[in-house]
């Protein structure tokens, strides 16, 4: 929705309005500490230290290599992660499992930052297909001319629907990534909670334009839902736009003490479709 | 006993025990028979006297004797009566337009001296033909866009007629069309406001000192009243202008008794477009607003007059046949005027209005919004005597809001959001004493006690930290779920400290239980209205304002220097990351808290003469403090503005031809940008430190308009327009935001967008 309002205020200021690049003086806040901890499903633990830099010229100097890291599965004793530099600390042995819980504690500089995050089981993709846009816009003509500009024309632009499985009985929290052509095009990741879903399959349409031809991988991953509160608010605040965006903020972490960033268990599923005249147009139902 | 004492007693016993005798009636235009708002009548050895209201009646209470009045009226001859009352009696005076130079502004349109006289302070009349010279964007006289070079009501944001009075939210200001709230007062997305200035008479800002008349909203009232229509001889007029052309008709329909006004506008945006070689404007693209304000008026007796006025205006953005919208207000005031004996005044309104928005996307994604209300209201005014009158009254209004539905899906049970509609009732019952004490110390004090409910049918729910529901309760029809209720006190007093200065005083306090929804600085068609519940508290204001009035070289000249303060409870703002739309938990969202507004506003003012204008600049502040906001500490409020500054000039070259010109400067808004960065996930993510720590960059731009009188025929007049918006063609910063640059990868920009450059514009008026 967001989109179709920018474009109609666009249109109306398009013939006079002006955009130029400004010089702006922006104050260099202290350093504050920038924590992203990621357990995936079959995949060793991974986290990375930084401190935040000036806005507009940032420094390489960020990387934290002097952190403790120790990450705890469920009762188990805990593992703590080896530097392996420019900020990043690894397990050599602790790889993301189902159903487990996951504790993170950071020391630094007599600091300590905890959070707990819980990787839930892959989420199920049903089905991938896609429907001709022009025919969701309701137009009958099919002439590529009626179509907003900015996409290719020489084929008629489609849009994707992933069809989900998700479990009537709790929220499920999703956050979806694009590949298009090796490309990713989600900034990071497309949240996607099934709060409005009414029954086992969640249907997530992606109003992009894909064209004959086009190979679009789709990762779904499963978080729990500080992980997903924090990415969502996170796409809030970097897909901005002037008529509808609400006052920047920074995303709600779940790590105590005041840091930045995430400590995010995921578990993912991937499916691959090319965009070919043999795919049979899905049912938006 | 001194002769002066005892002529003292004399006089006093006479207004005392004399007989006393009325006179009353209706001070109208000669011309074309509109009541006169505010028309001076006085007794010709100064010792009292009274005003015209708004539907230009008067009632002077005296003792019997001889009197020579003199009726008086800006931009009108003078007119002195003799009389011999000795009965009580009906006079009505018509008051003969003063041939004037091609221009003089008048902000205020009373007596010369009223701004020193008068127990109101921070207050301005506006008078409509001056409006209509002022230069502004596309050629559009517009009077919301002349308030907002007066001290202490600043813009929105550029082109906007969206304002901020005293630091004030944009939704804080009563904006009224014969006495119907106008919920969103634009057209074009802002930039221009629905008032036509063809089909109006009058309009009065109250900034402070707000009387008990008015309720309802917390910082200004914005009272806008439609002319009635030439009862004398039919007219027209109408105007060609760069973006709408007007059409005004009126006329008698029972000559000096019944006439009627009619006036419409359509802007051809669209038509314009078309012409231009862009790729988005195609032959079934349509961008345009339209408005039509009517009225007519009845005189049945002497005692009696009907008053039936409206407006209905929409504005149409539609692409292609695939996608509209369109958003539009809609008002009805019935009005019965009734003169009860020779004293006693009484008004009943019956009052509709209504805003609606519409959005479709084919017949797969449809969504509206809106508000309406019914009012009914009675009003009375009493004048015993020359320095006393009372005004005594109440209404009641049901509100309906509807913050939102939106329809998904060629099947409409695809995906179907709707917000559930609320029902409240605001009530108000008041008195206003405008009492003169002393000659030189006068006083307007009153009561308002206002109530709200909000009522059933609908679920009330509570919401736990997560902003999940954890209870809900059916309410039925009217059953109330929420009361709230205020005193509001209302006090102005003004000491003359001699015929050319005086010195104010006022305070007020102002509830307001409805609240619009806006992202941004300026209000978009989008914003949507809700009313105060368990949840979302009403917001209300304590004003403190002091003032000093100074007129100089036989009031040709005025100043004035107020200074301000509100205290102000209830003020809300949303949680981070809150989706304004559709989003059915807005409740829980809504976060309040306290702010604080003080200035300082001046004012110099140039009244007559080939050279005329004005001059006003407001240091101001406004603040607040929320828990959960910027670490619950104070910060700006998005509509703070420290320095604001505007200068309108006009000259008169010859009584043809008048160049007006104005300039304004004002601190850019606060805004909230990054102090910092980091990464996730490859994403270069934003490091924010502060709420409203940063500003835009300061704003100023010149406008000239160049007005050319043709020669005056036979059956018509006719004129021409030049105006040049943004004269020096300044880039303002409409917005700033932040992308990654292009030319130095890895390194962050900031990006400018500009609305206007220079903007010329034509318009050729025709008076029949």
């Amino acid at each position: 929705m967001k989109k179709t309002f920018l474009f109609i205020s666009l249109a109306l200021i398009a013939l006079t309005s002006c955009e130029q690049v400004i010089d702006i003086d922006l104050n260099l806040a202290d350093p504050a500490l920038v924590i992203n901890g990621k357990i995936v499903q079959d995949s060793l633990v991974n986290v990375c230290i930084q401190e935040t830099t000036s806005y507009f010229s940032p420094d390489s100097q960020r990387c934290i290599d002097s952190a403790i890291v120790i990450i705890t599965e469920d009762n188990n004793s805990p593992d703590t992660l080896l530097n392996i530099g420019f900020g990043r600390y690894s397990s050599k042995s602790l790889k993301g499992k189902a159903g487990s819980s996951y504790n993170m504690k950071v020391i630094l500089n007599h600091q300590e930052y905890e959070a707990d995050s819980f990787l839930p089981i892959a989420p199920l993709i049903y089905e991938l297909g896609t429907l001709p846009l022009l025919s969701f816009f309701g137009s009958d003509s099919g002439s590529e001319s009626n179509f907003p500009p900015g996409g290719r024309r020489d084929s008629i632009p489609n849009m994707l629907i992933s069809k989900l499985y998700q479990d009537p009985s709790e929220d499920d929290y999703f956050l979806m990534q694009y590949y298009l052509n090796g490309e990713n095009i989600s900034k990071p990741y497309d949240p996607v909670s099934d709060a409005s879903a009414e029954n086992d399959t969640l249907n997530i349409r992606l109003v992009s334009g894909f064209y004959l031809g086009d190979t679009i991988v789709v990762k779904a991953y499963s978080v729990d839902k500080d992980v997903f509160t924090y990415f969502d608010m996170l796409e809030d605040v970097l897909s901005g736009n002037i008529f509808s965006a609400s006052t920047p903020y920074n995303p709600h972490s779940n790590i105590s003490n005041g840091a930045l960033g995430v400590f995010s268990a995921m578990n993912v599923s991937s499916d691959t479709v090319i965009i070919s005249a043999q795919i049979p147009v899905i049912s938006d139902q | 006993m001194s002769k002066r004492l005892l002529y003292i007693i004399i006089m006093i016993s006479a207004f005392a025990f004399g007989a006393k005798h009325s006179l009353r009636g209706v001070i109208s235009d000669a011309t074309t028979g509109e009541d006169l708002i505010g028309a001076t009548i006085s007794l010709s050895d100064g010792k009292g006297g009274t005003f015209s209201n708004s539907y230009g009646f008067y009632s002077l209470t005296l003792p019997d004797d001889e009197y020579i009045l003199n009726i008086s009226f800006i931009g009108y001859k003078d007119l002195n009566y003799k009389i011999d009352l000795k009965s009580n009696q009906v006079k009505n005076f018509e008051l003969t337009p003063a041939v004037i130079a091609l221009n003089e502004v008048e902000v205020s349109a009373d007596r010369p001296d009223i701004n020193i006289s008068s127990t109101q302070m921070s207050v301005a009349k506006l008078n409509i033909k001056n409006i209509e010279m002022m230069p502004v964007l596309f050629g559009e006289s517009d009077i919301l866009k002349t308030l907002q070079l007066l001290p202490g009501i600043s813009t929105a944001s550029e082109g906007s007629t969206g304002f901020s009075v005293r630091g004030g939210a944009i939704d804080e200001n009563l904006i009224l069309l014969d006495e119907a709230t106008v919920y969103s007062p634009s057209h074009l997305m802002g930039f221009v406001s629905v008032f036509n200035s063809d089909a109006l008479k009058d309009v009065t800002v109250y900034k402070g000192g707000i009387p008990a008349t008015y309720g309802g909203r917390a910082s200004s009232v914005i009272d806008v009243q439609m002319n009635n229509g030439n009862n004398k001889e039919f007219s027209a007029k109408a105007g060609i202008g760069l973006i709408s052309s007007r059409l005004t008709v009126e006329g008698p329909i029972v000559k000096d008794c019944c006439s009627f006004i009619v006036s419409a506008r359509r802007s051809y945006a669209d038509i314009i477009l078309k012409a231009l070689p862009l790729d988005l404007i195609t032959n079934e693209t349509q961008l345009y607003f339209y408005d039509l304000n009517a009225k007519a008026n009845l005189k049945i007796k002497d005692n009696d007059r009907l008053f039936i006025s409206g407006y209905f205006g929409k504005d149409v953005f539609g692409f292609d046949g695939i996608m509209g919208t369109d958003w539009g207000n809609a008002t009805f005031t019935g009005r019965w005027n009734h003169i009860f004996g020779d004293k006693l005044f009484s008004n009943t309104s019956f009052i509709y209005s209504d805003y609606d928005y519409g959005f479709q996307v084919s017949d797969l994604i449809s969504m509206s919004s809106g508000i309406d209300n019914i009012t009914f209201k009675q009003d009375f005014s009493y004048f015993p005597n020359p320095d006393l009158t009372t005004k005594i009254g109440f209404n009641t209004s049901k509100y309906t809001f509807n913050p939102g539905k939106l329809n998904m899906g060629l099947d409409s049970a695809d995906f179907k959001l709707v917000m559930d509609e609320q029902g409240s009732i605001e009530s108000g019952i008041y008195f206003s004493n405008e009492h003169k004490i002393t000659p030189l110390f006068s006083a307007e004090y009153g009561l308002r006690t206002s109530m709200y409910n909000q009522i059933g049918p609908g679920w009330i729910y509570s919401y736990d930290e997560d902003n999940y529901i954890s209870d809900s309760t059916w309410y039925n029809k009217w059953e109330p779920a929420q009361t709230y209720w205020n005193l509001e006190p209302r006090v102005s007093f003004n000491y003359l400290l001699s015929e050319k200065n005086s010195f104010k005083v006022s305070y007020n306090r102002m509830a307001q239980y409805v609240h619009q929804l806006s992202n941004s600085t300026s209000g978009q068609a989008t914003d949507v209205w809700i009313s105060s519940s368990t949840l979302v508290k009403p917001l209300l204001v304590d004003q403190f304002a002091l003032g000093y009035f100074h007129n100089f070289l036989d009031n040709g000249i005025e100043t004035s220097i107020e200074v301000y303060y509100k205290d102000m409870q209830g003020v809300s703002d949303f949680e981070d990351g809150t989706d304004i739309m559709f989003n059915d938990k807005i409740e829980a969202q809504i976060l309040n808290g306290k702010g604080r507004a003080y200035g300082l506003e001046l004012y110099l003012k140039k009244n007559y003469g080939k050279f005329n204008g004005w001059l006003s600049y407001t240091l101001a502040r406004t603040e607040q403090k929320i828990p959960g906001i910027n670490n619950d500490n104070w910060y700006a409020a998005k509509h703070d503005r420290i320095h604001d500054l505007s200068f309108v000039l006009n000259y008169s070259f010859s009584k043809k031809i008048n160049l007006s010109g104005t300039w304004v400067y004002y601190t850019g808004s606060a805004v909230t940008f990054p102090s910092g960065q980091y990464i996730i996930d490859g994403q270069v993510v934003p490091y924010y430190t502060e709420r409203n720590g940063y500003r835009m960059p300061d704003y100023h731009r010149l406008d000239l308009n160049l007005h050319l009188k043709g020669k005056d025929r036979k059956n018509y007049s006719t004129s021409w327009d030049i105006s040049i918006y943004n004269v020096y063609n300044r880039y303002n910063a409409y917005s700033i935001s932040f992308r990654a640059s292009e030319t130095n990868p890895g390194d962050m920009e900031a990006v400018k967008l500009s609305l206007f450059g220079i903007v010329p514009s034509l318009t050729f008026n025709i008076n029949l």
